[in-house]
């Protein structure tokens, strides 16, 4: 048969093949047809399955079967399969049997797309490359799923898991896209494989620290193509830890929801759990409760509470924690802590490197609990610090490593009841109610000061510490502000204590205050600045000092700028320094005072007792005046130099000098001090050795002095104003040379001791009428015959008890000679003097002298002075008494035997 | 195209044979899962017989409950523990009772006969199934008999546990079903031999001073309207919401007390409301306190400590907060201490970090105002927002402790201090009153207005609410310069003699050129940190360095030009080193003597220090 000339040969193949391809369809048609007929699974040739095995290990999937079947609704079936991949080493799954149904038109596109999947007696296993401990084994002991395509949603008729103690079952409705294999993921299937079987193994690693789970989840699709998954498990009592170790728990349980989307991801959920009675090392609470949600598997909230948590003699009747994100890496949890009478909220967060860092939002600590803790309290006590009330905390930042020890720590801390090294807010400024607060950053690592405190304030005292708190360790405080000292008593030490032995103050000094040293030893570093007012040291009043301190381990150096004393600025100031060499023996060490500047003596002297300054009160300086005072510690007792200087009129007791040089060494009862003055016209000369308090000895030298000044000085109590107004100025026509040795108590110099020597010259010391007031008459008529002028009076003196005894006055004029012995009641202001003048006779012979009359009358004459020293009663002639009785007052003016010796 | 009769047969024969393959495969019911359950999967009641006691489990719209032995919500963690261990009792497991007893052995043998529970299942279209139960004595194992006694199934341990729990087991420990998200309102109503007080709270959203968005919050209704403590109030409605009873007893009415309940808590959630009885002590047990719910006749016990916070409401709950308010709404306030006062206002549009401004001198309208510290006084505000009653031990032994509330003084004394806070037009103001009984910290804090006062630990306020001298308010930067501008000229003069001790200049190339101790280096990092010189406080009083001691004059060149024109000068007056790091400075066109920060003391220092010291 000719083929028609028409049929082209490209037709002709067509035909051909569609002829060729109906040829082998209809065998297989037909068998098919046997098989669905069957009603039986049809087991096939042992070359297909090995085919299979063959097609799958090119994809690096090794199968293997007991049997491979065809069943009646054309799914596939396998017995005791065993899948291996390679790279893997060993079977990863198991199955007793396994029925798979696949999509024929996905398969004809070369798609593999399951629409049914049946499974028993399945098993997981994980390689010993992907295990953690190297060793092969078993992720799922027993597996049972049975699922179908239901148009876009599998339906989980039934999932069964049992790993371990735990069993897990699913049913419900799944979006297709779930359980869709993600072809564009990133990596090699068998290395994602790995990486799902890895997951795994950590999940059951995770999931054998319990002692078994019961976990039922079903899913319930929604019209929107979501699937919305209900979840309960009940938990075993036991949870191994690896940080809080093994935890007990009564009840354990959790149920969460969360919704799918249609393209398999999940979406938000809620995850809900609780358990009673836990207890884990030496902890426990009466419950838990864990809420965690978010908003797709990315992250979420986690919120963690726990009620009545003792443990490590601590009692925090509520604890939360609140974490954000917490799935993501260094994400926090923010916790809140309650305690019968603390509580404190913050968050905390687990680092990438492990450590732990804490945040401490707010805090109030009760310092009683603080106490009562096992850890700080110890650590208060061995510190000797004692709280009470409340410890605030705010914005506290911790770092801490896996085992708890604290990387760095930093914040604000309040402390109202602190008490420790001495310093509290009482001690400090009682009125100022202004506890310890400061901010801190401690950090064990940093060599120089772990802890270190910033806008440090303890009452009315600011400042900042660099610390090292250990015993022993090294401190560095500087503080500033209104300061009691007694705070710092501790600290600083007995130097400190010392110096401020002697203040008695009226207002705090505000002080600038650095101190470096080492906890517990006696190093410690001192500087600073302290400004005082209105204070008094060693009973001096002072009105303010600015102190400069540099104190070390050798030397104390104490600066005084613009040291004021009294009660006005008229009463002048010094500058100066006090140091302690600490080298030297401890009674040598110090302090050594040099002072320079125009203070009143007397505020000096009060330094040295009362009763010296008292006694000093009576010498006024003028403006014009300097002192310097030189205090050194010595071997018996301290040297003291005292130099003393002015220009001008000053008052010493009442009395006015001019130009004062004086200089005082020694100390109390070894005190010397000498002193040149113009006084009433003259020098004097004073030198006072002993104690001028009780019986200092003195020697006086009076050098062409008014008598009548020095007389004034003796014959009363007369002060300053009374003596500007009494007319002591030297008048020029008399002279006084004194010289005086003995003993004299500044306190009382009319019970001065000792004897001297004295002369006077004065023009008009005294006339001698020996006619009364006929030779005043005579005088006035120009005869001076009976009139003699006395000059010059010179003799010795002794000082005793009150009294003054002159024995050999000799008052002697041109041509007549009085010799008085009397005595001078020093107490009483009286005098009692009597005295025979005389006129002596001229060497070799004179005729007029022969035929002086007035001899008789001196004969006659008895001079006799008596009464009061101001306004004395005088009579020139002897009286009958006087002649009856010659001996009496015979004794007059002797000085006392004792007085001679 | 013509088709040849070949292919149309060999067609028709394809489609004729693949019609019976459809045919077929479509209506194929899939067979059922190779595994076999015994109990239904979806139980709808449960009941476990052991001897007379029974348990009856029934699912219920609103899940699990327990029917006998008494009523009550189930645990439907328990429940479905014993629900998916019967999941996995299948027969295929088992084996035949023939078998067994062809080995000799029987029913008894494997603690069947008689059992030790019945178990019956009935699932949701009512199939029931139910099997006996028995422990083998030789190896205390379990087995099941199926209902037909025909198969032996060993049971795993697992399911064993759940048979052995008690009753107890399958109930819940809650009371109260409303959670505590859902309660709005408590009452409280508390009868004693003579007495009867009630304390209400609600949670309502109210508008507050001091506040912008007002969330709900508890406040008492009862005995007066005042605010809950948040946190207190927050805890102590979630632990009631929590409560649990220990066990359920059967106690007469005389003994339980419930007829006339000592105390009645009524908790009230989104449209249901649930009211708790609680009665006497346990008998013997006086931590335990007899309670029912008031529509369930089922009496349970309850731990008396779980309700310390409700038998004293009022106290306990009392709101610690004197202040509560948002330091960001803040716009002014006022510090009077003393007889003087002092206002701070916030400037309007200070960007994101706050501005302040406050007056030279207290209390004065002066038109001359500087810039106050940010920093200080947020710290301030967060501090005073912050401030919470101490807790105060209750007197009862055992009772918690409670804040240190009570109420203020009436009237206020005159002359305390006081911190008035704007918000706009509205104002909360703060009086601050000696509480000498609790040190130095504390302080009665109260709010004008408000029903009691707190005594709080006022250390963090750093004495914020007694400062009314204005420096310690000011900005602590005295002088920034600002940008592109920089230190040109330093000079540095000892006062007493006027002796320049050292002066340096920046040349056009940028290099210091100085004399004296004012060597290049040293200038370059005087000028460095003479841009921003700041005060690590400044003084209010004399401090002691009246005598200045040396002057630094700093020149400063602008961004723009480089002539004598584009340059100023600043001049400050500075002590002599007053410790190793503590240095007093005053700007001289400014009254303020400041202590100046460390930083730039450190190189200023060694500058005045003496040679050779």
């Amino acid at each position: 048969m000719s083929r028609p000339a028409s049929i082209t040969p490209t037709r002709r193949f067509l035909r051909g093949l569609a002829r060729t391809c109906l040829w082998l369809l209809l065998p297989v048609l037909s068998a098919l047809c046997w098989l669905v007929h069957l009603d039986r699974p049809a087991r096939l040739p042992e070359f297909i399955g090995d085919r299979l095995a063959a097609a799958l290990s090119t994809q690096g999937v090794q199968v293997r079967a007991r049997a491979f079947w065809i069943q009646p609704d054309l799914s596939l079936a396998a017995d005791d399969l065993t899948i291996a991949v390679a790279g893997l080493s060993g079977e990863i799954f198991e199955a007793a049997r396994l029925e798979a149904a696949l999509h024929p038109g996905s398969l004809l596109a070369g798609e593999v797309a399951l629409t049914q999947l049946r499974l028993s007696g399945g098993r997981v296993w994980c390689p010993a490359a992907l295990a953690r401990d190297g060793v092969r084994r078993r992720l799922v002991d027993e597996l049972s799923l049975d699922l179908a395509r239901e148009g876009r949603w599998f339906q989980l008729r039934n999932a069964q898991v049992r790993s371990g103690k735990i069993t897990c079952r699913i049913v419900g409705e799944l979006p297709v896209q779930s359980l869709r294999f993600d072809q564009a993921a990133e990596g090699t299937p068998s290395r994602r494989l790995a990486a799902v079987l890895a997951d795994l193994e950590t999940a059951a690693r995770w999931a054998e620290r319990s002692s078994g789970a019961s976990v039922t989840a079903r899913c319930a699709g929604q019209a929107d193509g979501r699937t919305e998954l209900t979840l309960a498990a009940l938990l075993g009592d036991d949870w191994l830890d690896p940080i809080a170790g093994r935890i007990r728990a009564h009840a354990p349980r959790l149920s969460g929801v969360a919704q799918i989307g249609a393209d398999g991801r999940l979406g938000k959920w809620r995850l809900s759990g609780e358990a009673r009675d836990l207890a884990w090392g030496g902890w426990s609470a009466r419950r838990a409760e864990l809420t965690a949600e978010g908003a797709d598997a990315g992250g979420g909230e986690l919120r963690l509470a726990l009620s009545t948590v003792k443990g490590g003699g601590v009692f925090l009747p509520r604890i939360t924690l609140r974490s954000e994100e917490f799935l993501k890496p260094n994400k926090h949890a923010t916790y809140r802590l309650t305690t019968d009478a603390s509580w404190a909220i913050g968050s905390l967060s687990r680092q990438a490197d492990g450590d732990f860092a804490i945040h401490v939002e707010q805090a109030a600590i009760a310092a009683a609990e603080l106490a009562d803790a096992p850890m700080i309290g110890p650590a208060l006590r061995e510190a000797r610090v004692s709280l009470t009330g409340e410890v605030l905390l705010r914005g506290i930042s911790a770092s801490l490593t896996r085992e708890g020890a604290p990387r760095k720590v930093s914040g604000e801390i309040a402390a109202s009841g602190f008490r420790g090294l001495g310093l509290s807010a009482e001690s400090i400024a009682p009125t100022e109610g202004q506890p310890l607060r400061t901010c801190f950053d401690y950090e064990p690592g940093r060599l120089a000061a772990p802890l270190l405190l910033r806008e440090l304030r303890l009452a009315s005292v600011r400042g900042e510490a660099d610390l090292e708190p250990r015993a022993g360790g090294a401190f560095r405080l500087g503080l500033r502000g209104d300061i009691a000292p007694a705070s710092l008593d501790v600290i600083l030490g007995k130097w400190w204590v010392d110096l401020w032995r002697d203040f008695t103050l009226a207002e705090r000094p505000f002080a600038f205050i650095e101190v470096r040293g080492r906890w517990g030893e006696e190093t410690a570093v001192t500087k600073g600045r302290v400004r005082l007012r209105r204070f008094e040291f060693l009973g001096a009043p002072f009105r303010r000092v600015e102190v400069s301190v540099d104190a070390d381990p050798r030397r104390t150096f104490i600066g005084l700028h613009g040291l004021a004393g009294g009660a006005s600025e008229a009463d002048g100031s010094v500058d100066g320094t006090a140091t302690w060499d600490w080298s030297r023996p401890v009674a040598l060490a110090g302090p050594v005072i040099r002072l320079e500047g125009d203070l009143q003596p007397w505020i000096a002297a009060r330094c040295g007792g009362a009763a010296l300054g008292e006694t000093l009160r009576g010498l006024e300086l003028p403006a014009a005046r300097r002192l310097s005072l030189e205090l050194a510690p010595g071997e018996s007792a301290p040297t003291l130099r005292v130099r003393a200087s002015c220009e001008g009129t000053f008052n010493a007791w009442g009395v006015r000098g001019e130009t004062l040089q004086a200089e005082a060494t020694g100390l109390g009862k070894g005190l010397r001090i000498s002193a040149h003055a113009g006084f009433a016209g003259g020098q004097a000369v004073l030198a006072l050795a002993g104690d001028p308090l009780s019986r200092a000895k003195v020697e006086l030298g009076l050098v062409r002095c008014d008598p009548a000044v020095v007389g004034a000085m003796f014959a009363g109590s007369p002060s300053l104003e009374s003596a500007s107004t009494q007319n002591l100025a030297p008048k020029g026509r008399s002279r006084l040379d004194l010289a005086f040795s003995g003993e004299v108590d500044f306190k009382d110099l009319k019970m001065a001791r000792g004897r001297g020597r004295y002369a006077l010259e004065d023009s008009e010391l005294r006339k001698v009428r020996l006619l009364g007031g006929v030779s005043n008459l005579l005088e006035a008529l120009g005869v001076g015959a009976t009139t003699y002028e006395l000059t010059e009076a010179k003799g010795s003196f002794g000082c005793l008890d009150g009294r003054a005894y002159f024995p050999d006055m000799a008052i002697t004029g041109p041509q007549a000679r009085l010799d008085l012995v009397g005595e001078l009641d020093l107490k009483a202001a009286t005098l009692d003097f009597e005295g025979d003048f005389s006129l002596p006779r001229k060497q070799g012979f004179d005729p007029i002298d022969i035929i002086n009359l007035n001899r008789a009358l001196v004969s006659l004459a008895k001079i006799k002075l008596t009464g009061p020293l101001a306004k004395p009663e005088t009579r020139n002639f002897a009286t009958l008494k006087d002649m009856i009785k010659p001996q009496q007052g015979k004794d007059l003016g002797k000085m006392p035997p004792s007085l001679l010796e | 195209m013509r088709i040849s009769r070949t292919t149309v047969l060999l067609l028709l024969a394809n489609l004729i044979v693949f019609g019976f393959v459809w045919r077929a495969a479509s209506g194929h019911q899939p067979v059922a899962v190779t595994q076999t359950q015994l109990f239904p999967p979806d139980p709808a009641r449960i009941v476990l017989t052991e001897g007379a006691a029974r348990l009856v489990l029934e699912r219920r719209t609103a899940g699990w409950r327990v029917l006998e032995p008494f009523e009550w919500t189930a645990n439907i963690w328990s429940v479905q523990r014993l629900i998916d261990e019967l999941r996995f009792i299948s027969t295929e497991r088992g084996f035949d009772v023939e078998e067994t007893k062809a080995n000799g052995a029987t029913l008894k043998d494997y603690g069947l006969d008689p059992p030790r529970w019945t178990l019956k299942v009935v699932g949701d279209g009512g199939a029931t199934v139910e099997a006996r139960i028995g422990i083998q004595p030789a190896t205390r194992h379990h087995f099941l008999l199926t209902e037909d006694g025909r198969r032996l199934v060993p049971l795993p341990e697992a399911i064993a546990a759940a048979l052995a729990t008690s009753a107890e087991s399958y109930r819940v420990d809650r009371i109260f079903e409303i959670a505590d998200f859902e309660a709005r309102a408590v009452s409280v109503r508390r009868r004693s031999a003579d007495s009867e007080s009630v304390t209400a709270l609600t949670s309502e959203a109210r508008p507050r001073v001091g506040r912008k968005v007002q969330l709900p919050e508890w406040r008492f209704e009862t005995p007066v309207d005042a605010l809950a403590d948040p946190d207190a109030t927050a805890r102590a409605v979630a632990d009631l919401t929590n409560l649990r009873a220990s066990r359920f007893t059967e106690l007469a009415e005389a003994v339980t007390g419930l007829a006339a309940p000592t105390l009645r808590i009524a908790l009230e959630g989104n449209s249901r409301r649930q009211v708790l009885l609680i009665g006497n002590p346990a008998p013997n047990q006086p931590g335990l306190l007899c309670a029912k719910l008031e529509e369930n006749p089922a009496v349970f016990l309850v731990e008396a400590r779980d309700l310390r916070d409700w038998l004293n409401a009022r106290e306990t709950l009392a709101d610690a907060r004197p202040a509560d308010f948002d330091p960001a709404l803040v716009t002014g306030f006022t510090v009077t201490a003393g007889g003087r006062s002092l206002t701070l206002h916030r400037l309007e549009g200070g960007g994101d970090e706050p501005r302040w401004e406050i007056p030279v001198a207290p209390g004065s309208t002066a038109t001359r105002r500087r810039e106050g510290d940010a920093r200080t006084i947020t710290r301030f505000l967060d501090a005073l927002s912050r401030l919470r009653a101490a807790r105060r031990t209750a007197v009862e032994a055992g009772a918690p402790s409670v804040p240190a509330v009570s109420v203020p003084v009436s009237p206020t004394p005159a002359g305390l201090p006081t911190v008035e806070l704007e918000f706009g037009a509205e104002r909360i103001t703060l009086t601050f009153a000696e509480d000498p009984a609790r040190g130095a910290g504390a302080r009665l804090v109260h709010a004008k207005g408000a029903p009691l006062a707190a005594i709080c630990d006022v250390s963090m306020l750093d004495g914020g609410y007694l400062n009314v001298e204005p420096p310690a308010w000011r900005r602590r930067a005295v002088a920034v310069l600002p940008q592109g501008a920089r230190v040109s000229g330093l000079r540095l003069t000892a006062r007493s003699d006027g002796k320049v001790l050292g002066e340096a200049r920046l040349g056009p190339d940028g290099n210091w050129a100085g004399a004296g101790r004012l060597e290049p280096a040293s200038a370059r990092r005087l000028a460095l940190g003479c841009a921003e010189v700041k005060a690590l406080e400044f003084s209010g009083r004399d401090t002691g360095a009246g005598a200045w001691a040396f002057e630094l004059r700093v020149t400063d060149q602008a961004a723009t030009g480089a002539g004598a024109a584009s340059e100023t000068i600043r001049t400050y007056l500075c002590s002599a080193p007053v410790d190793g790091r503590t240095l007093l400075m005053r700007d001289e066109s400014d009254d303020d003597a400041f202590v100046l920060e460390p930083t730039l003391a450190a190189t200023l220092l060694p500058l005045l220090a003496e040679p050779g010291r």
